[in-house]
């Protein structure tokens, strides 16, 4: 029984490709340009994620210490450092590596410096976070931790630059989430108009399967399995469209990011999903009964 | 076997059948007659059950309408044939095909299918086109080939809706030959049709439809005497 119910489904299926193969170029390539675009927001919505990542790893806290402060203030803060939850790494800049520090960024005008007598640069820890501790309220509740510490002259963090590094951030996660929900509604219209049109075209099969005794599920599964094919075809060509794409923009910005292979196979799922999940939508009304 | 009790079928305020009650029992052949728009078709489809009643009971074999789930449905229709005045094959398959599809969707064996198809076509005279494409047929084959297909599952009603509807004269008396045939096997055939002169010729029950009303069955058979 079970044998004999997969060949109708096989059969159907064949005959459904055999009738439509030509009529089915269209429906790929419509939904191959849908998924596409869906594809590129999804890259740009990687890339802006490493984006962000980059610039959040910019982030530091620099704490100076006062000009009497001793070895024993600068062994207590140590200790203080590797005890704080925030901190990932505390790195001690004596004041004469500041100044070869400071040296070396002056670079070609180093002779600004040929007026100064001894060293004016105080000593000072480089704090690098966590990332989930470079926010602008969790980086001032910190500051103002240490800036009561005995021994610390000031704290510097880049105030202006983590506030608008926060504002772009959510700037940018919210268009991309609306993007996201406006691309994905219009993706699924597309493969749902697409298949619509793939199965009226059909609809007399279906009518005649009806007529015959055929379930509602024998006469869904053969199309949503086509469907799911067609589905998966066009998130194929829109891949490779997608790679050429890449290609194309890491010429000219390299490290650009292409999906990884988890993400490629997602994205054919997502596509094979969407192209059954389209015919079962169309299907529907060729499948319901009139009532009284 | 088929019963219809008080039954009405509206689509808004448009009644097509009204308070209608007959029944046809197994063996059975006979005609539904009625101009055009007297709901001769609605009330095949509801014994079909391709429509549900407004009102009142189909029953049909072991399925009554007011009891029956929708899973049912397609059960009940591998026990009832049905042949359309537009054949309704599927035009790129083969004859063959088109003919083992209730098998097909049935779940048989395809050494029982290729054994019925071939009876079948021996019975409605196509023995031997198997293998044309459906679209190729003229219209009285496309009618045997549906005639086939509705007769594969051996049901014990068949039912046709004008079946001669698109045919030249000589090629539907040939069909209804065929129906004749089909009748003497045992299969109840209940054919609708506007051709009260064929309804009368043939001998058999007449049901006389008027604006979706079943005419006493007296009033059938003085319009089979009197023709139209």
């Amino acid at each position: 029984m079970v044998s004999t119910r997969m060949e109708y489904i096989a059969r159907e299926l064949g005959y459904g490709f055999r009738r439509s193969l030509r009529s089915h170029l269209a429906p790929v390539v419509l939904m191959a340009v849908a998924l596409f675009v869906f594809g590129l927001f999804l890259l740009g919505t990687k890339n802006l994620q490493k984006v962000i990542q980059l610039a959040q790893e910019k982030v530091s806290v620099t704490v100076y210490l006062r000009d009497d402060a001793g070895g024993e203030d600068r062994d207590r803060l140590s200790d203080l450092f590797s005890r704080l939850g925030g901190v990932r790494s505390a790195r001690y800049v004596s004041p004469d590596e500041a100044l070869e520090e400071f040296r070396r960024t002056l670079g070609p005008r180093e002779y600004l410096l040929e007026g100064v007598e001894g060293n004016p640069l105080p000593a000072s820890f480089d704090l690098e976070l966590y990332d989930d501790w470079k926010t602008l309220d969790r980086i001032r509740m910190l500051v103002s931790e240490l800036e009561a510490e005995s021994g610390v002259e000031s704290v510097v963090y880049g105030e202006n630059w983590v506030g608008k590094l926060e504002t772009w951030i959510y700037f940018f996660v919210a268009v991309d989430l609306f993007l996201g929900i406006v691309l994905g509604v219009a993706t699924l219209l597309v493969v749902e108009n697409t298949m619509k049109l793939a199965v009226a075209d059909r609809r007399d099969t279906i009518e005649v399967l009806r007529l015959v005794g055929a379930t509602p599920m024998q006469i869904r599964v053969p199309y949503l399995l086509e469907g799911a094919i067609l589905g998966l075809a066009a998130a194929f060509l829109a891949l490779l469209l997608l790679r050429e794409s890449h290609s194309f923009a890491a010429s000219r910005l390299p490290g650009v990011l292409f999906l990884e292979p988890f993400g490629v196979f997602l994205f054919l799922l997502a596509g094979g999903a969407l192209g059954a999940a389209g015919t079962l939508l169309s299907l529907n009304r060729y499948l319901r009964y009139k009532k009284s | 076997m088929v019963s219809l009790t008080n039954v009405s079928k509206s689509y808004g305020d448009l009644v097509a059948v009204q308070d209608v009650s007959f029944k046809i029992e197994r063996g059975e052949y006979a005609f539904l007659i009625g101009p055009s728009g007297a709901g001769k078709t609605t009330l095949l489809g509801l014994i079909h059950h391709d429509e549900l009643p407004s009102s009142g009971a189909v029953e049909v074999g072991a399925f009554r309408t007011d009891r029956l789930r929708r899973a049912q449905i397609p059960k009940l229709r591998r026990h009832v044939g049905f042949v359309y005045q537009d054949f309704r094959l599927i035009a790129d398959r083969s004859v063959f095909e088109n003919v083992a599809l209730p098998l097909r969707v049935a779940g048989a064996p395809n050494r029982s299918i290729a054994r019925r198809v071939n009876e079948v076509l021996l019975q409605v005279g196509l023995f031997g086109r198997l293998r044309d494409r459906a679209s190729d047929l003229s219209g009285g084959e496309m009618q045997r080939v549906a005639i086939a297909r509705a007769l594969v599952n051996q049901p014990f009603l068949l039912l046709a809706d004008e079946p001669t509807g698109n045919l030249d004269p000589e090629t539907a008396a040939g069909i209804y030959r065929v129906l004749d045939r089909v009748n003497v096997g045992g299969t109840a055939v209940l054919v609708a049709t506007h051709d009260r002169g064929a309804a009368r010729a043939s001998g058999h029950r007449v049901l006389h439809l008027e604006r979706g009303r079943l005419l006493p069955e007296a009033d059938g058979r003085e319009a089979r005497s009197t023709g139209s």
